[in-house]
């Protein structure tokens, strides 16, 4: 398990490459990178996103997800990176991979670690434009998405 | 003690303030009530030493009090 908060930008194309790197005879890799939109829902600039974060508890959160993506799918390792403070339009804030034997439980455990990253990470997200600041909530798809993992 | 704010809930009421806790202690639905405002927001969620505690749990002069908005990562 590999979890960090970072305060200033990082290379996803790094994270991939150290992830694979770190491998013993997995034979897929799927990885996400999200980054930082240009433009809020209602097409209006975004000039800036600030992620607020409670040291001790934000890594907490981001620890607890990745294990419980390891306890549930025969994934062998995963990968969470993961932005806070300042960060402009068209960085990565976050980096979610993970390796298997096989692809399927690869694909499933990345789709869960980003279901759960956006509605139980203990951060706190406001987008800055020309025409203010507004704070982040999740909407009703992302509690919907992250409702697919609790059968 | 201190109470701390994170997101929009630090912007309003800023990262913390100190308060007067009764000697007993108090429950954190009584301490939601004292702070009132945003706070009493049922979506706020309360957290004792960084996890996330139920309304009836007790709060003592030695635990870390945080009050949170909806979590919003990725």
């Amino acid at each position: 398990m590999q979890v960090r908060l970072v305060q200033g930008p990082f290379r996803p194309d790094e994270e991939l490459a150290s992830f694979i790197a770190g491998l013993e005879g997995d034979g897929a890799v799927v990885s996400f990178i999200g980054l930082a939109r240009p433009a809020d829902a209602e097409g209006h600039e975004v000039t800036g996103l600030l992620l607020d974060s409670y040291a001790g508890m934000t890594e907490a959160s981001l620890d607890g997800i990745a294990r419980d993506a390891l306890a549930r799918f025969p994934v062998s390792a995963v990968r969470i990176v993961h932005r806070c403070g300042a960060i402009l339009p068209g960085e990565a804030i976050v980096f979610a991979a993970a390796a298997a034997p096989h692809r399927r439980a690869a694909f499933e455990a990345a789709d869960y670690l980003m279901d759960r990253l956006k509605t139980d990470a203990a951060l706190w997200k406001r987008e800055d434009g020309a025409g203010g600041s507004k704070w982040i909530e999740p909407t009703a798809a992302d509690r919907s998405d992250r409702e697919r993992w609790s059968a | 003690m201190k109470i701390l704010f994170f997101g929009r809930l630090a912007e309003s009421l800023g990262r913390e303030v100190e308060l007067a806790l009764p000697e007993p202690g108090c429950t954190v639905a009584e301490l939601r009530l004292r702070l009132g405002g945003a706070v009493a927001s049922p979506a706020v969620r309360a957290c004792i030493d960084r996890a996330m505690v139920p309304e009836t749990t007790r709060v003592l002069p030695h635990h870390e009090v945080a009050f949170v908005p909806p979590l919003s990562g990725g």
